[in-house]
């Protein structure tokens, strides 16, 4: 499945975090330095999961920084799943 | 197995948990219960004032009687490596439950484990749990993690517990002073029943009321409604040493209420606490004199809380009161939220109107910053002294 870090940052208001902290992110940028907080990070990993179907453990989870960094994720997940 | 036996066990059998498992949030299971108690240990080491985490028997009989609901979050291996608690704690209301005891194993701090069990306590357990009307937290002001876990729940915050808990309590926090709570409540199942309004503290009561749905016979609580001579008063007191807070809780105002309330404070003081909170049944038409003998006695608002007696007592809501026994440095107060500052401001506000009106003694913020902690850093200790 193929997914941008622009089409998950429509995701990031449905995972709890503010309005105007969402509209400002950048897909390129390391979310935690973009007003994401300690309970924004998780809840968005745990959304991901539940959308995507894809399993993605804490110790990933926190390697990945950027919106650009989980399209990348899933899309090589989906790669995996299919093959 | 008495709780000597149960912590000499855990003793025996302590050992670190391997980490980078994959970790799943849970209801609690009876092989859980050892892996909880090693779990206290390990936070708590063996002063947890409650017996039931550290001795299996009771934790699981406890569980299995709806008293408490454990949420795990367990490894691969079966370990458990965190917990949190849905439990009766303080209020009278024996349907109102506590959420709290959020523990996770310090090799675990750096992963999400607390998150999914959150998760797993919001989507399973809140307003789904029989016989629990409503549920409450104190969340500590010094970080927001806490507070932040209540965003999106229904969790309102209502109340303010200036220095609730002394600093010793989060050693290694960085903490400066003692810790102030937001109360937060939780209601799933009203109980209508009549408000008296008291009038000193009236425009407080009426700002929190409409955070919840809540169906009420709104009358005034007028100071000069003195009890009847014969009406006692039914007050239940409990001690909390180690956090140097003296609570009390008011199930009927007697004609007495002053002489009983002063007693209380008086040795509150002789016990060198430095908070004592008052319980006041809104239900009672004579709420609003309590209230008046309290506000003249130096105590100050701390909060409104819905079915914190429920049946039991003049209920279903208190008034929380509160005074401070002698001047206190207070730890930095945050907020997440723009109802939990408007809160912290009001109680603030009241605190020096009651140093200012009856010399009572008042806390001082500390200027200390202390960080806003990552979720995975907090090891979530309880914070209500009764926990």
């Amino acid at each position: 499945m193929a997914v941008t870090g622009l089409e998950l940052k429509g995701l990031l208001e449905e995972a709890g975090v503010k309005a105007e902290v969402a509209r400002a992110v950048d897909p390129a940028g390391p979310l935690l330095k973009q007003g994401l907080d300690s309970i924004d990070f998780p809840a968005f990993c745990a959304l991901l999961e539940e959308r995507f179907q894809v399993s993605l453990d804490d110790v990933t989870a926190l390697k990945l920084r950027s919106l650009d960094d989980f399209a990348a994720f899933i899309g090589s997940a989906a790669v995996s799943a299919g093959a | 197995m008495d709780r000597a036996t149960a912590l000499a066990a855990l003793r025996a059998t302590a050992h670190d948990l391997a980490p980078g498992q994959k970790v799943t949030a849970d209801a609690f299971r009876p092989e859980d219960a050892p892996g909880v108690g090693r779990l206290f240990l390990q936070i708590y080491g063996e002063d947890y004032p409650v017996d039931d985490p550290y001795v299996p028997e009771l934790l699981i009989e406890a569980n299995r009687s709806g008293r408490i609901h454990t949420i795990v979050a367990r490894a691969a291996d079966g370990s458990v490596v965190g917990q949190a608690g849905i439990y009766q704690s303080s209020p009278p209301n024996r349907r109102m439950c506590e959420y709290g005891q959020i523990l996770v194993d310090k090799a675990y701090r750096n992963t999400f484990a607390a998150f999914r069990i959150h998760k797993y306590a919001s989507e399973r357990m809140f307003g789904r749990l029989p016989g629990v009307d409503a549920l409450f937290g104190e969340a500590v002001c010094h970080h927001l993690v806490t507070q932040k876990m209540s965003r999106g729940v229904e969790f309102y915050e209502c109340g303010l517990e200036v220095g609730l808990m002394p600093e010793a309590a989060y050693a290694g926090e960085g903490v400066q002073g003692r810790v102030s709570c937001l109360l937060h409540v939780r209601v799933d199942h009203d109980q209508p029943g009549d408000l008296f309004v008291p009038e000193c503290w009236e425009k407080q009561v009426r700002a929190i009321l409409p955070s919840w749905p809540l169906t009420r016979n709104l009358k005034p609580g007028a100071a000069g409604h003195v009890p009847p001579e014969d009406e006692a008063t039914d007050m239940a007191v409990q001690q909390f040493g180690f956090a140097g807070v003296t609570r009390c809780h008011v199930a009927q105002v007697g004609a007495q209420f002053a002489e009983r309330s002063a007693q209380e404070i008086r040795e509150a003081e002789a016990l060198g606490h430095d908070l004592v909170q008052f319980f006041l049944p809104l239900g009672s038409p004579s709420c609003g004199f309590a209230a008046e003998v309290l506000r003249q006695a130096g105590c100050f608002f701390g909060g409104f809380a819905p079915l914190w007696f429920g049946a039991a007592g003049q209920g279903p809501d208190a008034l929380l009161v509160q005074r401070l026994l002698r001047p206190v440095s207070l730890a930095v107060i945050k907020t997440q939220s723009q109802a939990g500052a408007d809160i912290v401001r009001m109680v603030l506000a009241d605190m020096q109107r009651a140093g200012q009106e009856f010399n009572a003694p008042v806390g001082v913020v500390s200027p200390d910053q202390a960080s806003d902690q990552p979720f995975d850093q907090v090891d979530g200790k309880a914070a209500g002294p009764a926990s």
